[in-house]
């Protein structure tokens, strides 16, 4: 043996070997270089961070339920309420007989809309706590408003339920044009689709979000 | 331009081998950004001239362009280590009929001298693969510490200071460690059947 062909073996080693090798010498940079592996484990946590709030932009109106913007407001049977769209006068309501009545002057030609709020029980369960709890669909019933079945995000929005009487004719939707309107809004097909309605219709439109209350028995506030 | 250099994020190995597959040029830039540095230094460890150090590194280049396909290497830093060092020891021995060269290759060589016999006392019959795999059996046996000592040391050809400055322990604790790996490899060797 001669020391040129101990070299050329050596060249010859395993691949396997020279593998080791090299993982070895990259988990000693690392070692050696803790600003290196600090910067990267601030940066990844920057990501991490960056993407948790983009998840929750993004995701958080799908679990609050939404207005189309700003908080609610209640308002009672002979509240007045003034917005930029204009004056809502919630005039009465009746709910055994399922109708309510508004007087709307319109202010701008924006859209709107009344929409009520009800669900359907899909199971009925005990939780591992022992406690009674139902699983629900949501739904949103509106007068005919396109943006607002985009908006209404895990509801079913359905607008065929409500019987729009305006000025004492019967309408396919609210009007647009600027004016004064007496709205009478029969709801009673509700209570044969829902298990349950929530004691309030809102007037949506781009501006502001109002919503009357009414109580189950019909009675003025 | 350096530092710029250094913050470029570098291909994986897998994605540069598929280039060689695709015979994408972009293969040979993406390597000459990944491993330039590596091949550089393990270059001119061997032969200890710049100039020579880039022929080498161009021939690498060359001999893995033609490697890929039919070859995919898995860790392709240990692919082109291979090819380098060959390619460096050739250019080293053609340098040294014409002078004698100083280098830490010759240094680490040299230390591996002193239990290697007389040209004369040859065992003819084994072949330098054979060699190979008989070593390469001795450090895989080896522990981590030790087999890094070896590859730096004989393979690479690193100083004893870089290697004692990777690994955050004293020069004289390498010295140490290179003994034992000497003192091992020949006893290894011994009982495969060679005559030292």
């Amino acid at each position: 043996m001669t020391i040129e062909k101990l070299s050329d073996a050596i060249t010859e080693l395993d691949s396997d070997i020279l593998d080791r090798y090299f993982i070895m010498k990259q988990s000693l940079d690392e070692k050696k270089n803790p600003r290196k592996r600090t910067l990267v484990k601030w940066a990844s946590l920057a990501a991490c961070l960056c993407l948790i709030i983009t998840a929750g932009i993004i995701i958080l109106p799908y679990i609050v339920e939404p207005p189309l913007e700003g908080p609610y407001t209640y308002y009672y049977v002979g509240d007045i309420v003034e917005s930029s769209l204009g004056t809502v006068t919630f005039e009465n309501n009746n709910t055994s007989e399922g109708k309510c009545t508004f007087i709307l002057e319109k202010k701008t030609n924006d859209p709107i809309c009344f929409a009520f709020r009800g669900y359907t029980i899909l199971r009925e369960y005990i939780d591992k706590d022992g406690v009674a709890l139902q699983e629900v669909q949501q739904y949103h019933i509106i007068t005919p408003y396109g943006n607002y079945k985009e908006a209404a995000n895990n509801h079913i929005v359905v607008d065929d339920k409500l019987i729009i009487t305006v000025n004492g004719e019967n309408v396919d939707t609210i009007p647009m044009d600027c004016g004064t309107y007496e709205i009478t809004i029969d709801y009673s097909q509700l209570y044969d689709m829902l298990d349950g309605i929530r004691p309030a219709v809102e007037v949506i439109g781009f501006k502001k979000f109002v919503s009357f209350v009414f109580g189950d028995d019909g009675i003025e506030r | 331009m350096e530092l710029q250099r250094k913050q470029t994020a570098t291909m994986s190995d897998e994605k540069i081998v598929d280039l060689y597959w695709q015979r994408d040029e972009q293969a040979i830039k993406e390597t000459d950004i990944k491993y330039k540095r590596f091949l550089l230094l393990l270059a001119n460890n061997i032969v200890h001239d710049m100039c020579d150090s880039e022929e080498c590194l161009n021939d690498t280049y060359i001999g893995a362009w033609n490697s890929i396909p039919p070859a995919r290497p898995v860790l392709l830093q240990s692919f082109l280590a291979t090819i380098i060092r060959r390619t460096a020891i050739n250019r080293f021995n053609a340098n040294k009929r014409q002078k004698r060269i100083v280098s830490e290759y010759t240094v680490s060589l040299s230390e591996l001298e002193d239990f290697i016999a007389d040209e004369g006392d040859m065992n003819a019959e084994m072949e330098t693969k054979e060699l190979a795999k008989v070593i390469s059996n001795y450090v895989r046996s080896l522990p981590d510490r030790q087999m890094y000592i070896f590859v730096s040391r004989y393979y690479i050809a690193d100083s004893i200071a870089t290697i004692s400055n990777e690994l955050g322990c004293s020069v004289s604790t390498v010295k140490r460690e290179i003994t034992s790996i000497k003192n091992g490899l020949k006893k290894h060797l011994e009982s495969e059947g060679y005559v030292l």
